[in-house]
């Protein structure tokens, strides 16, 4: 398992989902440790459709990893530990629309951010209705506006020119 | 006018030499008349011979007779010179008079026709001094007013140009908030996605600068 170069799949994409993936991750680990004291002790196996279920959630982080199904409860806790780290200290980019966007807005959003910026970056979503069009974007103490309001009021001047026929755009 | 001083210095020496003349007669005449009064009058007496004194008085007497007849005389030439030295004075004097009032004229003529010649150029000079002073002053409120004018001029346009500026400003931002108005409720995120995606590509390199400064 590469975690040196880790890459979060697109369904994880804000901090909120890395929060609770770790979290399952935890109850995976601690479904993994049964399953071992259960195996030494020699008492029955339980029931694994809870194993299978986190199993599930987890499929894609796991797939992303390293390309396995599963994890041994060593690689599961490395893997908690290395999603503990980037949950602290990945770049969090907060994104502010008119509304809140779908899953698929946010998986396009994401995706492009994590190719073109850093792949471990982290999205967080905002709405605001003032916005009316466009959206803002806030990385650490720097915010860009590029809202529709902010871009008609910074091109007052071509709006006039517009109206006198001296403006060409 | 050095004529004029000759002439007046030589009448002033004949007139001083004939009243100096008339004063010394004058003189010799009183101290003959009080001598002539002195001398007793002497009458001829046939009976008696004349002494030596009456001689001597009869002497004295014919000289104060002759010496009278020559006062008389001497008073009458004198007379008649002076007569004609005043008569000749007055004619002289008129002649010199007549000449001095012609020299005088003419002098005067010259000098008031060097003063008016004067005069008339001063102010010819004052006149053209004054015409180049206007010209001049002309030329000043000329330039003044065309500089005037330039100003006023530029004012206008700035003032023109700052009311336009205004008007297009206060007109965009009619339209702005027209637009943001009518924009308000109308949200599709769908549509909007091309402009995100355009607008995070072109400011691809400055988001990217700031999260690896931040990281």
């Amino acid at each position: 398992m590469d975690l040196a170069n880790l890459k979060l799949p697109d369904t994880i994409s804000t901090p909120e989902q890395l929060q609770e993936t770790i979290v399952i991750l935890g109850d995976y680990a601690a479904v993994l440790r049964n399953a071992t004291a259960r195996t030494r002790t020699g008492v029955a196996a339980a029931d694994s459709e809870a194993e299978d279920n986190l199993r599930t959630k987890l499929a894609d982080l796991f797939t992303s990893v390293n390309s396995k199904s599963a994890l041994s409860l060593e690689e599961v806790e490395q893997l908690m530990q290395a999603l503990q780290d980037v949950l602290e200290h990945a770049p969090v980019v907060h994104i502010t629309l008119p509304d809140l966007p779908g899953g698929g807005l946010k998986q396009k959003i994401s995706s492009w951010l994590r190719l073109n910026l850093s792949p471990l970056v982290l999205v967080s979503f905002h709405y605001n209705r003032s916005l009316s069009g466009g959206f803002a974007v806030r990385v650490g103490s720097r915010l860009y506006d590029f809202s529709f309001r902010s871009q008609l009021l910074a091109k007052r001047d071509v709006l006039a020119k517009l109206l006198k026929g001296e403006a060409h755009e | 006018m050095p004529v004029y001083y000759v002439l007046l210095g030589v009448i002033l020496i004949l007139a001083g030499i004939s009243f100096g003349t008339l004063y010394w007669v004058t003189l010799l005449q009183r101290r003959l008349h009080h001598h002539a009064a002195k001398l007793p009058v002497a009458t001829p007496d046939a009976s008696t011979v004349p002494s030596a004194g009456v001689k001597a008085e009869a002497h004295s007497v014919m000289l104060a007779e002759e010496l009278l007849k020559l006062e008389q005389s001497t008073h009458h030439s004198f007379k008649d010179a002076l007569d004609v030295a005043t008569q000749n004075l007055s004619r002289d004097l008129g002649e010199t008079s007549t000449r001095i009032n012609a020299q005088l004229e003419t002098e005067a003529g010259k000098v008031i026709t060097q003063k008016l010649s004067e005069y008339q150029k001063a102010l010819e000079e004052m006149r053209q001094t004054a015409v180049a002073s206007l010209g001049q002053i002309q030329a000043s409120i000329e330039d003044k007013r065309q500089i005037l004018e330039k100003d006023l001029n530029a004012d206008i346009e700035t003032q023109k140009q700052q009311l336009v500026a205004k008007l297009d400003q206060n007109l965009g931002d009619v339209i702005s908030a027209y637009l943001v108005e009518v924009l308000g409720n109308q949200v599709d995120l769908g549509a909007q996605s091309q402009y995100l995606f355009k607008t995070l590509e072109a400011n691809k390199e400055e988001l990217k600068k700031e999260i690896l400064g931040g990281v």
